[in-house]
């Protein structure tokens, strides 16, 4: 009965032992890769800092459970007719599509405003810079930037622009900043299945919790898609790094030539931004 | 085609494990995720680039036809965080490249990793992800 009992064992260990080494011989190599991969986060410490100092150049750290999806902890309100109308064909799943045509922001080197940017701080970083009356943000990925105003009002006669305008305020430690003047014309974010419309309505709060981590909590606004109900739960933890932006220029005519290269020939050419000269079959 | 060597399978226990890679610039749906092939070829083209850099490689069939292969790999800043650099393939090089295959069958790949001439072996894999975890979400 023993010895039965011990036979049992060793072929219940050595089946797991089985499954456990099949599991990690076919592990995905981006997350070996990205476990694999240096950084420039400033490693955490103690050291003392101003809380109303945001400037520096911020990631989402690149470890194996930073996320790359940006999605809120809280469900989606309802949609309007307008935005049951304007959802995106499948919705959006990120790259199921057998075909490009479910899109992405920045596809065909698109603009790519606040918050869709936020979609990608783990691959591209920001840099605050902090000047008298104003932080600029400049944002990698596309070589973006937008000035947060601090104690100023938005202007009366807002003209519609992709990234709109954006004034900020301190409350204690946190700088509240409030964004209007939406052209309507980008994305919310590569997570939801809608575009936003021009009367889309961000507010951000941006605490520094240590020397080296910059909380971004969000709300989003939209009475045309989601009446007078705000959706909040968006959040970003980023990490101080010893780093520098490096230059991210969408050119179309590059992003053509990808495409051609690679994207057609598995994808096919629907919704693609193509060489002018190429067929389209 | 002989000379593809299919190094993972176990497809059902890999999908467990693995998350699904997401993109920063667009979806893999067009290559089989669940296959990691590897061919010997000569580099014929090799640029780092945003938002993909890519290589190509010319690959020798069954039939000893040369056929030109287009694997698509990471941004800049992830190459560069990998250890490539601008000179670290050059045209005639002769290395193995592991990729994930088109469903379609095309030779426009989705690269994993480059086993260089000098034994090093490097990541350049696009998505270079994972989803999170369910207490992430």
């Amino acid at each position: 009965m023993e010895n039965k009992k011990g036979v049992f064992l060793v072929r219940k260990l050595r089946t797991i032992l089985l499954v456990a080494l099949v599991a990690l011989a076919t592990r995905s190599p981006g997350t070996v890769a990205q476990s694999a991969a240096k950084t420039a986060t400033v490693p955490d410490s103690n050291k003392s800092f101003d809380p109303h100092d945001l400037s520096g150049v911020w990631r989402l750290p690149m470890t194996p459970k930073s996320n790359l999806l940006f999605r809120s902890t809280m469900p989606e309100p309802p949609l309007t007719p307008w935005g049951k109308e304007h959802i995106f064909p499948g919705g959006i799943t990120h790259g199921s599509h057998i075909t490009v045509s479910g899109g992405f922001p920045g596809q065909n080197c698109d603009p790519i405003a606040v918050p869709a940017q936020f979609s990608y701080l783990r691959f591209y970083p920001i840099e605050n810079i902090q000047l008298p009356g104003r932080i600029h943000q400049v944002f990698e990925l596309h070589r973006e930037w937008r000035d947060i105003w601090i104690d100023k009002e938005h202007p009366k006669d807002l003209s519609p622009t992709y990234m709109g305008d954006s004034v900020g305020k301190w409350e204690g430690n946190t700088l509240v900043v409030d964004t209007i003047g939406y052209n309507g014309k980008d994305w919310v974010s590569e997570d939801v299945d809608h575009p936003m419309s021009d009367q889309f309505h961000l507010v951000e709060r941006y605490t520094r919790t240590n020397y080296n981590t910059l909380l971004i909590e969000m709300t989003f606004y939209d009475p045309k898609v989601w009446r007078d109900k705000p959706w909040s739960g968006f959040t970003r933890t980023l990490k101080l790094q010893d780093d520098q932006l490096e230059e991210w220029i969408c050119v179309p005519e590059v992003d053509a030539k990808f495409n051609q290269k690679v994207m057609k020939p598995t994808y096919g050419s629907e919704g693609l931004n193509l060489p002018k000269d190429t067929p389209k079959k | 085609m002989r000379k593809i060597l299919v190094t993972c399978l176990a497809m059902s226990i890999a999908c467990l494990v693995n998350p699904i890679p997401a993109s920063a610039h667009h979806g893999y749906a067009a290559y089989d995720e669940t296959k990691t092939l590897s061919l010997k070829g000569t580099v014929t083209d090799y640029e780092l680039a945003n938002p993909h850099s890519t290589m190509s490689f010319d690959v020798k069939n069954d039939q000893g036809k040369v056929e030109n292969w287009v694997a698509e790999a990471g941004h800049i800043r992830l190459m560069q965080d990998e250890g490539w650099t601008r000179t670290t393939l050059k045209v005639g090089d002769v290395v193995t490249f592991f990729f994930h295959p088109a469903k379609n069958g095309s030779h426009s790949v989705d690269l994993i990793k480059v086993a260089l001439p000098d034994g090093r072996s490097l990541w350049a894999h696009s998505s270079h992800d994972q989803v999170p975890t369910d207490k992430e979400k």
